[in-house]
């Protein structure tokens, strides 16, 4: 008998829905599964045969072909054990008179029935809201994070024997309860009441956090460029339910959601510079997200910027700028988002103290041309703002008057609630994300304003997009102050953050 | 080996064979199996009884051992074995028409001691 079991799996960050079909009939005994599976898919027979045998039925010599549709799309992942052994059961007549047309079963069998954790149940039950389903059956260990999505049914079972009974309607299983889930703030640990002076760096870091923009921290060792770009995460603006659940998304797929099931916090990611291509961009033979989706909606800190691979700084020039990155393997084609505040630091030659006023740099001409050449222009481009930090005089270290995060966070969520109410129509949540055509209509110069930055740009030969950088950022600068256009000390503040172009020339 | 003692060997053994396929078949009219055939032969090899229970058919290969030196009994039925049954009840599918019915493969284990025997029935030996 033909039995057809709606589920669904994962292409990238998205869930796709799919059908299930089970056929169980005469004729020489054989296990088929077909419609593209992937090896862990195949392998679903075995664990599938044995829990049902361990629930004590009896699987009679039949021949059982199953197939995925549509037939044409690859499938991967074991979610799919559930569904298939659900199938089985119906078309033998175990499970009766079920209308499996508004339900989706997900779930991974153990050899004795029970049913495991699976990865990227989030981006399942968001895309099974979408195509109207009413009802959801989940491992159980599952169904505190799917609970986050509300307006479906949510129902988590033990093991395989429990979801038979409760197929047949011999036990009922209390559906997950329906919660609203707030984003609270948390307090960070690290602070920047604990870093003395530096008020301009810190003013910088700042409209970096407002607008999202990538920054880049040049200065001598010790000075602190590590120190403050770790405590950024203390004055990052609070999340907003829609992009923590963006972000969980990601996170769910990767398997590293953690026990609240839904990400609180801005992501901080801090990969060492040993690290791979594959693991900064994602990859894999089913493409997985790499640090900069993991990093999504939060901040990608690349300390000693300089030091890491030059290939591997170069493969992040068309995710800063798209911000999203596309992984294409021979199996499939994903998209994942990676929409970072990228924050870079590094010294300034190889010794560390060029220009610096403490210490004398040992480097020759050579060396230190050679270390910057590592910076290609393309990328220091894409940075929105340059940032020289220098060590703090003796007597700054004894300051008590510091303004803590919390006040400075404060003033960033302000600004970010202008860009949100602002960008609200087009999908885009920061300054940094403004395409050309927004430029234009949200950054309107005034003659004075126009006139600095057009001499500015024609001095120093910027590219235009420095240009629209500068842009973006004295928008920003605007925001933080509440000002309803760019002012001309905005564009000021502005054009100060661009230190490196002024180098090249 | 001296040639009486191999003759009488190899007659041990078929001895040994038939005394267990008897056994076996007794048992399946026990259990109220109808027996179709016995020691069906085709140019692909041979099956020891083909049998229905109720609409099932089922293609049974014996094997008989009478001591434990060699083995279980069912280790005897490797990879090439089921190849041979596999060939032969395809055979026989397709010559009596039955390829939409409900075909089963079983082996049935005959333990022979000097006074009694002993059967193990292994339903289903495909899944």
């Amino acid at each position: 008998m033909l039995s057809v079991i709606k589920s669904i799996v994962l292409h990238g960050l998205e869930g796709f829905l799919i059908n299930v079909e089970v056929d169980v009939s005469g004729g020489m005994p054989c296990w088929d599964i077909v419609g593209l599976p992937d090896t862990n898919i195949r392998e679903a027979k075995e664990r599938v045969k044995t829990a049902i045998k361990n629930c004590g039925i009896e699987l009679l010599s039949r021949k059982y072909i199953i197939n995925l549709s549509p037939a044409t799309i690859k499938k991967t992942g074991t979610l799919l054990d559930l569904p298939i052994a659900i199938g089985i059961l119906k078309s033998i007549g175990i499970i009766k008179n079920q209308d499996f047309n508004n339900m989706i079963l997900i779930g991974e069998l153990s050899l004795s029935g029970k049913l495991n954790k699976i990865n990227g149940v989030l981006p399942m039950c968001i895309e099974a809201k979408k195509q109207k389903i009413e009802k959801i059956i989940l491992p159980k260990i599952n169904a505190k994070e799917a609970r986050i999505i509300n307006g479906i049914k949510i129902v988590g079972v033990e093991n395989l024997n429990e979801c038979i009974d409760y197929l047949n309607g011999k036990i009922n299983i209390k559906e997950e309860q329906e919660v609203v889930t707030n984003v609270v703030k948390n307090e960070d640990i690290l602070d920047y009441i604990d870093v003395k002076g530096q008020q301009t760096i810190k003013r910088a870091l700042e409209i970096a956090t407002s607008g999202s923009h990538n920054c880049l921290l040049i200065g001598s060792p010790g000075c602190g460029k590590t120190m403050m770009a770790q405590r950024i995460p203390s004055i990052m603006p609070d999340l907003s339910f829609d992009e923590a659940l963006e972000i969980s998304k990601i996170y769910s797929v990767a398997g590293i959601l953690k026990n609240d099931f839904l990400m609180k916090k801005r992501p901080f990611r801090s990969p060492h510079h040993t690290i791979t291509n594959t693991a900064l961009i994602g990859g894999g033979k089913i493409p997985k997200p790499g640090e900069i989706s993991l990093a999504h909606m939060g901040v990608l800190f690349l300390d000693e910027f300089l030091e890491f691979n030059k290939s591997t700084l170069e493969l992040l020039r068309i995710p800063i700028e798209n911000k999203t990155v596309n992984i294409s393997r021979v199996g499939m084609n994903v998209t994942y988002p990676a929409n970072f505040m990228l924050v870079a630091s590094t010294n300034p030659c190889p010794c560390g103290y060029y220009g610096s006023k403490l210490k004398k740099c040992i480097c020759t001409e050579k060396q230190i041309k050679k270390y910057r050449a590592k910076l290609s222009g393309p990328i220091i481009d894409r940075f929105d703002m340059h940032i020289k930090v220098s060590s703090i005089k003796y007597k700054e270290l004894n300051d008590t008057d510091i303004e803590n995060s919390k006040a400075i966070r404060e003033r960033v969520n302000i600004a970010r609630k202008i860009q949100y109410e602002r960008y609200k129509k087009y999908s885009i949540y920061s300054n940094s994300e403004m395409t050309p055509n927004l430029i234009e209509k949200y950054c309107i110069l005034k003659n004075k304003a126009k006139q600095i930055l057009d001499k500015y740009f024609l001095k120093m030969k910027m590219t235009t997009r420095a240009y629209f950088k500068v842009l973006k950022v004295a928008r920003t600068i605007a925001d933080l102050e509440q000002s309803e256009s760019v002012e001309l000390e905005h564009v000021i503040e502005a054009i100060q953050y661009r230190s490196l172009d002024e180098n090249e020339d | 080996m001296k040639k009486e003692e191999i003759i009488k060997n190899s007659n041990y053994r078929k001895n040994l064979g038939n005394f267990g396929e008897t056994k076996a078949t007794k048992y399946l009219k026990q259990l109220g199996y109808k027996i179709l055939l016995k020691n069906f032969v085709s140019r692909q090899g041979e099956i020891d009884i083909i049998a229905k229970d109720k609409e099932e058919y089922v293609f049974i290969e014996v094997k008989s051992r009478s001591s434990g030196t060699y083995g279980k009994p069912v280790d005897a039925v490797n990879a090439e074995k089921i190849k041979h049954i596999l060939d032969v009840s395809r055979y026989f599918i397709y010559k009596n028409k039955i390829d939409n019915k409900l075909i089963r493969f079983d082996i049935i284990e005959v333990y022979i001691n000097k006074k009694n025997y002993f059967i193990n029935h292994i339903k289903n030996i495909f899944s």
